[in-house]
């Protein structure tokens, strides 16, 4: 129990950290650019994903990843990662602001991937919509507007 | 505002995108190599975007290092999240995960004049975390009907 607890809070930080990235990379981006933030940000980011990556080498070996060929498209994860920077320094610096980008972008993101899984794309098994899953999104709408109309 | 919505709406889809994509690649190649390659190939297609615009790279005008933070922590959160993803499983990580977001985003955006405003506001971040635990739990009843 102790180690769950111990896990549960450091994924509380981790979540504390998403915002406070977010938060920073606006910042730089209003010293710089929006797309200049996001390249310091993905080069930083290289680095340490490299460092990261070289580091765990050994220990990710006893996992058993699939074999075969990936498909191209995977690959390019970075693309829409390299727009999340970007749109996120415009809307942190607008009225919106931080809590209004996350919560907005929440939504986009379960929209997202109920579209996704009822098309069936990118490979993720294909489900069949159902009106319960509207259920969700709508407590996120309901408190992205509580969080956006707070604002004035 | 209408502008900005639809563009912070338009950033949760490629978060979505961005995120369908590099699991796929993380369960042929790992986590960590995978977070690797989406970071450079972003950091690549940034550098050609900026060679086309004529934008030349700059640093930041303050001298506060702080601001070069966001890099480094969007690397390490690979590392934390698939520490606790491994015990504490996809459907607590995600609620806690975003549990942590909304309420740290609230604290760094907070501007709340009132107690009335910060009482809406702390409802609209438990709206949107039930919100969040609904959908994972919606998730694993059709997961668990389904198999």
């Amino acid at each position: 129990m102790q180690s769950i607890n111990r896990y549960s809070i450091l994924a509380i930080i981790g979540g504390g950290l998403l915002a406070l990235m977010i938060s920073i990379n606006s910042q730089l981006s209003l010293q710089t650019s929006a797309i200049n933030a996001s390249w310091i940000a993905h080069g930083l980011g290289s680095v340490v994903a490299l460092g990261l990556f070289h580091m765990t080498k050994g220990a990710m070996n006893s996992a058993s990843p699939i074999q075969g060929r990936v498909p191209k498209l995977y690959y390019l994860g970075g693309l829409p990662g390299a727009f999340t920077v970007i749109l996120a320094s415009i809307t942190v610096n607008s009225a919106i602001g931080l809590s209004g980008t996350l919560a907005l972008g929440l939504i986009g993101q379960l929209v997202c991937s109920i579209l996704c899984e009822t098309l069936g794309l990118f490979g993720l098994d294909k489900k069949q919509f159902n009106v319960i899953d509207l259920l969700p999104i709508s407590f996120v709408v309901f408190g992205s507007i509580l969080l956006i109309s707070q604002r004035y | 505002m209408t502008l900005y919505i639809l563009l912070a709406l338009l950033n949760g889809f490629c978060i979505a995108i961005s995120r369908i994509w590099n699991g796929q690649l993380a369960s042929y190649y790992g986590a960590f190599r995978a977070s690797y390659v989406n970071h450079i190939i972003g950091f690549l297609f940034l550098s050609i975007v900026m060679l086309l615009l004529l934008e030349p790279p700059q640093l930041a005008t303050s001298s506060n290092i702080f601001v070069y933070l966001g890099g480094f922590i969007g690397a390490f959160y690979v590392a934390i999240n698939s520490l606790i993803m491994s015990r504490l499983g996809s459907t607590n990580t995600m609620i806690l995960v975003i549990s942590g977001q909304m309420g740290f985003g609230l604290l760094l955006d907070s501007s709340a004049n009132s107690n009335s405003e910060l009482l809406l506001k702390v409802l609209g971040v438990m709206s949107i975390v039930i919100g969040v635990y609904l959908k994972q739990a919606i998730q694993q009843k059709q997961a668990s009907l389904a198999s």
